[in-house]
């Protein structure tokens, strides 16, 4: 066996031999290993038949002490959390009905093995209100002239399951949440993730929960499109709608410019004037998906979503968050 | 191999990292070493001087030591965006060890392959990205040469 | 004498040219003695058709004023001034002369620098060399510079990290010449956090 394992150690293996498992080498340690080619072509087709393992939470490998990780989650987002909060803010509804059920099903007294975790159902709904309620302030701050719907959108979009998970992956708390299945279902993920924006502003104030949420909630926004994320079928109904609104004249579509009409790629530009006084131009392969286009500019320019707005403002604040040193450095 | 027979990336960071806070990449870094070895000598030394300083100083990453019987010592750092890396470590003294440890936790998870382009910007153009209308009087007639 | 019109010779052509209108012109005003001379000389024997040298390429501008020229400069100013001070502007974008080159910055953008700083990771850094800050009514020039009273450009340093390992490799066929060197270089990446214009035009 010692034999074996200094043989297999080497940097380069002998003939006939390959990466098994140790318990087959145990005999037949000296001779040529005939049995070695067909062991491994059928651990490959074992292995090819039933495709790569599933996937197991990082809490089940070795290196992993929760208290330890939920500490520095808390010291990596420079927020102070109450670990408590925290923690209930990690354990969802689902593991603690397969933990009671496990420990049914193994015989358990429920009295003496009752467990002591509380749901993150509260802190949850918490968070989830507190978000949806920053992130339309903040919008209607931002964007004066957005309607409603606009910021119902622009709020919908960021708080979906979509960006709430991604933003809760990068910031590993897929790792810490306690849940039934593995990998961690996206209704699930969002609802920690609420949960622990919810325990942030129950354990440090609003005031810091707010600045959580613009650093890795509105950046999800930066070079985003407005009308990516609210869906208008009708752009220049909206329009004519806000010009209305606003006791402008109607928008007439005019013809600006026109290249290639007669080839595959036609391109026209079609300008909205109000007033004689020109809104946004827009281009398009066809004279409609032009002035649709056009619309879509003009909206944007009204709502103040353009390319050329001011960008917002994320230093605010964030003096207690960055180190004393401001150095002016010159290198050239 | 060559930049064109390697994969390559544009340059990004994790979760718009700097924007609002800077958020340290690095969320958990396992020392594996021998308890007797030669070649963990140095990982030992690391172990005794420089480790709990480094431990003060980053303390959103977490820190596991863990001795096994191992040949090769081995440093494994994992990343907010799911990267894990192994270093080697064998024969290293306890000052290499420490600056290749500051040096894991200043970088964050992303793959270290050819960059592009050493810039990325979301919003490429503010005046307006030319196109070739731009600065012309507007007209419906063929484009040709444009009268003074 | 034939004399090829290219770049060179179009001094030459001028000074021709300017010599015998010279010469028309002191014909004209010196010899006043002897009008009928001058009449005589601008007769049509002596006319010559507008051609392509007639007059020179470029288009005749007006003649340089400098008092109307520091006029218009001052209402371009104002008009500046005003704009910064009423904060009348959107995105704005620098262009800043950092490690040895100079990259188009605005708000929110990344940049590689091929070395190391002395920031560490987090810190936050202004860089001083501006040369142009802009925005989409207005535009600011530096000659060279722009002063530190007047644009700020801040900046947080993300990552300080190597590059991938390059190849340096020199091969000569037949010769049994050949060196290979791997090359990794330090990296750091900086976010430009924000770029300000005070309103203190000169």
């Amino acid at each position: 066996m010692a034999a074996c394992r200094a043989l297999v150690s080497r940097a380069v293996l002998p003939l006939h031999y390959h990466h098994v498992s140790r318990g087959v080498m145990l005999t037949h340690v000296r001779e040529k290993k005939r049995w070695m080619k067909a062991y491994t072509f059928i651990m490959e087709r074992k292995r090819k038949m039933e495709g790569p393992p599933p996937p197991k939470p990082r809490s089940q490998f070795p290196n992993f002490d929760y208290h330890a990780e939920v500490e520095a989650f808390s010291a990596r987002l420079q927020e102070s959390f109450s670990l408590d909060l925290l923690k209930t803010a990690f354990v969802s509804s689902c593991y603690l009905r397969s933990e009671e059920e496990r420990r049914r099903a193994l015989g358990l007294d429920s009295e003496m093995t009752a467990l002591n975790l509380k749901d993150n159902g509260e802190l949850s709904v918490y968070g989830q209100q507190f978000t949806k309620g920053f992130l339309g302030d903040w919008c209607r701050g931002s964007f004066h002239s957005l309607p409603e719907e606009g910021v119902a959108a622009v709020v919908g979009h960021l708080t979906g399951s979509e960006v709430m998970c991604h933003v809760a992956r990068k910031l590993a708390v897929e790792e810490l949440t306690m849940s039934a299945e593995f990998p961690v279902p996206d209704d699930t993920l969002q609802g920690t993730f609420f949960a622990v924006i919810g325990a942030l502003e129950q354990s440090s104030g609003p005031v810091s929960a707010g600045l959580f949420i613009r650093d890795f909630l509105v950046t999800q926004l930066i070079g985003k499109d407005l009308f990516d994320m609210w869906r208008v079928v009708d752009p220049m109904g909206l329009l004519v709608k806000e010009l209305t609104r606003k006791s402008l004249a109607l928008p007439e579509p005019r013809l600006i410019r026109s290249a290639g009409a007669s080839t595959v790629l036609p391109l026209y530009f079609v300008g909205l004037y109000s007033d004689r006084k020109l809104l946004a131009q827009g281009p398009g392969e066809t004279v409609l998906a032009a002035e649709e286009e056009a619309a879509r500019v003009a909206l944007r320019k009204l709502y103040g979503f353009t390319e050329d707005r001011r960008p917002w403002d994320f230093t605010a604040h964030t003096g207690q968050l960055q180190k004393p040193s401001t150095q002016a450095l010159a290198s050239g | 191999m060559t930049a064109r027979g390697t994969p390559s990336r544009f340059l990004q960071s994790v979760l718009h990292n700097g924007v609002g806070r800077y958020v340290c990449q690095l969320k958990r870094i396992s020392l594996v070493f021998s308890k007797k070895g030669q070649g963990s000598l140095g990982v030992r030394d690391f172990i005794e001087e420089g480790v709990v300083d480094f431990a003060k100083n980053n303390p959103g990453t977490v820190i596991y030591i863990s001795p096994q019987s191992c040949r090769i010592p081995k440093i494994v750092a994992e990343y907010l965006n799911g990267n894990v890396k192994e270093e080697m470590v064998t024969n290293k003294t306890s000052q290499q060890i420490a600056e290749l440890i500051t040096k894991m936790s200043d970088q964050s998870g992303l793959d270290i392959i050819r960059i592009r382009k050493p810039f990325h910007t979301d919003s490429p153009s503010i005046q307006g990205q030319w196109h070739p209308f731009t600065n012309r009087p507007p007209s419906i007639e063929p484009v040709g040469q444009q009268k003074k | 004498m034939a004399m090829t019109l290219n770049r060179g010779n179009i001094a030459g052509m001028l000074r021709l040219l300017g010599t015998t209108g010279a010469h028309l012109s002191r014909a004209t005003t010196r010899r006043g003695l002897v009008p009928a001379l001058t009449r005589f000389q601008s007769s049509p024997a002596s006319y010559v058709p507008p051609t392509s040298l007639s007059r020179p390429p470029w288009p005749e501008l007006p003649v340089f004023d400098p008092e109307e020229e520091g006029r218009k400069h001052q209402v371009v100013v104002e008009k500046v001034k005003g704009l910064i001070e009423k904060g009348e502007y959107g995105r704005l974008f620098a262009v800043v002369h950092f490690a040895a080159r100079q990259w188009k910055v605005t708000n929110e953008d990344l940049i590689l620098i091929e070395n190391h700083i002395d920031a560490a990771c987090g810190d936050r850094i202004r860089m001083e060399k501006v040369l142009l800050v802009g925005g989409s009514d207005f535009t600011l020039i530096g000659k060279p510079l722009l002063s530190c009273d007047l644009v700020q450009v801040h900046a947080t340093v993300i990552e300080k990290t190597e590059s991938w390992p390059m190849v340096h490799m020199r091969f000569w066929k037949r010769h049994r010449f050949q060196k290979k060197r791997i090359i990794i270089q330090p990296q750091t990446v900086l976010r430009i956090n924000t770029i300000d214009v005070l309103p203190r035009l000169f």
